[in-house]
């Protein structure tokens, strides 16, 4: 039931990118490479950084603002991912003693910052990522990468990963929920998952055989060609270059300390 | 001969594991006929059905579509002429929503974009779908899912329709709306199925398989009605024959 709800939410997704504001009706290009952009300006600060990252969160926040995306099932997501970041960080405390900083009367040491450096990193990444595909949409998502010369095979690998995740998830919470019936009050063992997933496997490879059989009969030749025709204009242009001057400007310098000593010089 | 939609003849077929699932089959089927294709599981049925548009090639014997041998030359018109609608309609709608499913045909025909929007709208009227242009497929309903899938053949305009089991996980009333819209389908159509009194509504001729063998070929209230002939092949003689519908004849 769980499992199941989850993709239901990845329905969510599907809903949101279906929505029409600015944003979506930009060219997935555009927000394609932006996003490149955002992450690897993210990865690219050091790793006791803190504060000088806050002013990226303005990204994410914007475009969700503009676009009118519901909030709550992005924070949702990102609180799912959130435990694979908490594990990275996890030994950082442990390892890292070294005293970095001094407020009031406690010492904080590196490993406590560098912690808090993945959570924000994982915040600020994994939102841009979530942001893009929900002001996108899956399908629109493949199609700027094709554009961008990804290879096409890649792409529709993609495109059917994600058409048959909601097929073979269903088929598989099925199997799951048959080999419960049966074993009655006890738990299903390891054997019996591994036997689960082998015919799992077995029956995605025959429907691999059969939708290809299906592309085969409508003409398929190799390539995919697709409906939505977007074009990169001025107004893409203008997201591409505004974001990456923020970027530029907010690796460069600390926004957030700039605009704190401006605060406190016109305070005092 | 050059009269026929469809003309198999002296088909065999076995699978790499020795199964022998089509022996001698031979049959004409004429320009916009509906046909049955009945038989029990194992029957033959669905390889029949994939060598129709060259998912199988025959191992022997031969199979002309309008008069044109079904060959690795013909293979690209012929699957323009025959629409084949697969039993699992999650097969057959393999794209991200309903409209680029249909468009996907027209537009791997290279057709041009105003064309491919027209034959779309087109299809997905002629199924009454057109309401759930955009919705992905597994957002709908499984009577939807029939219906788009159908949508998806129908929009390259084949001559030619063949169905595996359309009728299966339908209620009642997308059964029904299925029986009517196939009734009035212009293609010739081949229908197989487990649902026979589909067939009595749908096809005035039918076609009975068993073991690979054509062993029944006639008008569909005469074979059907034929009892023995039924349980012989692991069929039944369907209620709607045996009981006189007040409203039909």
């Amino acid at each position: 039931m769980r499992a199941e709800s989850r993709w239901l939410e990845l329905g969510q997704m599907d809903d949101a990118a279906r929505m029409d504001s600015a944003v979506h009706r930009l060219d997935p290009r555009a927000k394609i490479l932006v996003t490149l952009a955002f992450l690897v300006v993210v990865m690219s600060f050091s790793r006791y950084t803190l504060s000088a990252l806050t002013p990226l969160l303005f990204y994410p926040l914007v475009l969700i603002a503009l676009s009118r995306v519901p909030l709550l099932p992005l924070a949702r997501k990102l609180v799912w991912a959130a435990p694979f970041a908490l594990l990275v960080g996890a030994f950082n405390p442990l390892f890292d003693r070294e005293p970095m900083l001094h407020l009031g009367g406690w010492t904080i040491s590196g490993g406590w910052i560098s912690f808090a450096n993945i959570g924000i990193r994982f915040i600020l990444t994994v939102s841009a990522a979530l942001v893009l595909i929900a002001t996108t949409g899956m399908h629109r998502l493949c199609a700027g990468m094709e554009r961008l010369a990804v290879p096409r095979v890649l792409v529709a690998q993609m495109l059917f990963l994600y058409r048959y995740l909601f097929v073979v998830s269903g088929e598989g919470s099925r199997m799951v929920r048959a080999a419960q019936l049966r074993a009655g009050a006890s738990a299903l063992s390891l054997r019996v998952y591994g036997t689960l997933v082998g015919m799992l496997l077995l029956r995605s490879l025959d429907r691999a055989e059969r939708v290809h059989q299906a592309m085969l009969a409508r003409g398929f030749e190799g390539s995919l060609r697709r409906l939505d025709a977007h074009s990169f204009g001025w107004r893409e242009a203008a997201f591409v270059l505004g974001w990456l001057s923020f970027f530029a400007v907010a690796r460069v310098w600390n926004l957030a300390t700039l605009l704190g000593s401006a605060a406190m010089r016109a305070g005092g | 001969m050059n009269a026929s939609a469809l003309e198999v003849s002296d088909l065999r077929f076995a699978y790499p594991d020795g199964t022998l699932a089509l022996r001698e089959v031979s049959f004409r089927v004429s320009p916009g006929e509906a046909v049955g294709i009945v038989g029990a599981n194992g029957a033959g049925k669905s390889t029949l059905l994939l060598h129709l548009n060259g998912c199988l090639a025959p191992q022997r014997g031969s199979i002309h579509i309008a008069g044109e041998q079904l060959d690795s030359a013909s293979l690209k018109s012929v699957r323009r002429r025959v629409g084949l609608v697969f039993q699992d309609p999650d097969d057959q709608l393999f794209m991200p929503s309903v409209e680029e499913d249909v468009a996907f045909g027209p537009l791997q025909a290279g057709l041009p974009m105003e064309e491919v929007e027209r034959r779309v709208v087109g299809a997905l009227q002629e199924v009454g779908l057109l309401h759930c242009r955009t919705r992905p497929p597994y957002r709908l309903s499984a009577g939807e899912k029939r219906a788009a899938a159908l949508a998806s053949v129908l929009a390259l305009s084949p001559s030619v329709l063949v169905m595996d089991e359309p009728s299966t996980h339908l209620d009642p009333r997308a059964r029904r709306r299925l029986i009517e819209l196939l009734g009035a389908l212009a293609q010739t159509r081949l229908i197989a199925t487990h649902d026979l009194e589909l067939v009595v509504e749908v096809c005035s001729r039918v076609l009975v398989l068993s073991e690979g063998r054509i062993v029944a070929d006639g008008p569909t209230r005469s074979v059907l009605n034929d009892e023995p002939l039924m349980l012989a092949h692991g069929l039944e003689r369907p209620h709607i024959l045996q009981h006189h519908h007040p409203h039909r004849d």
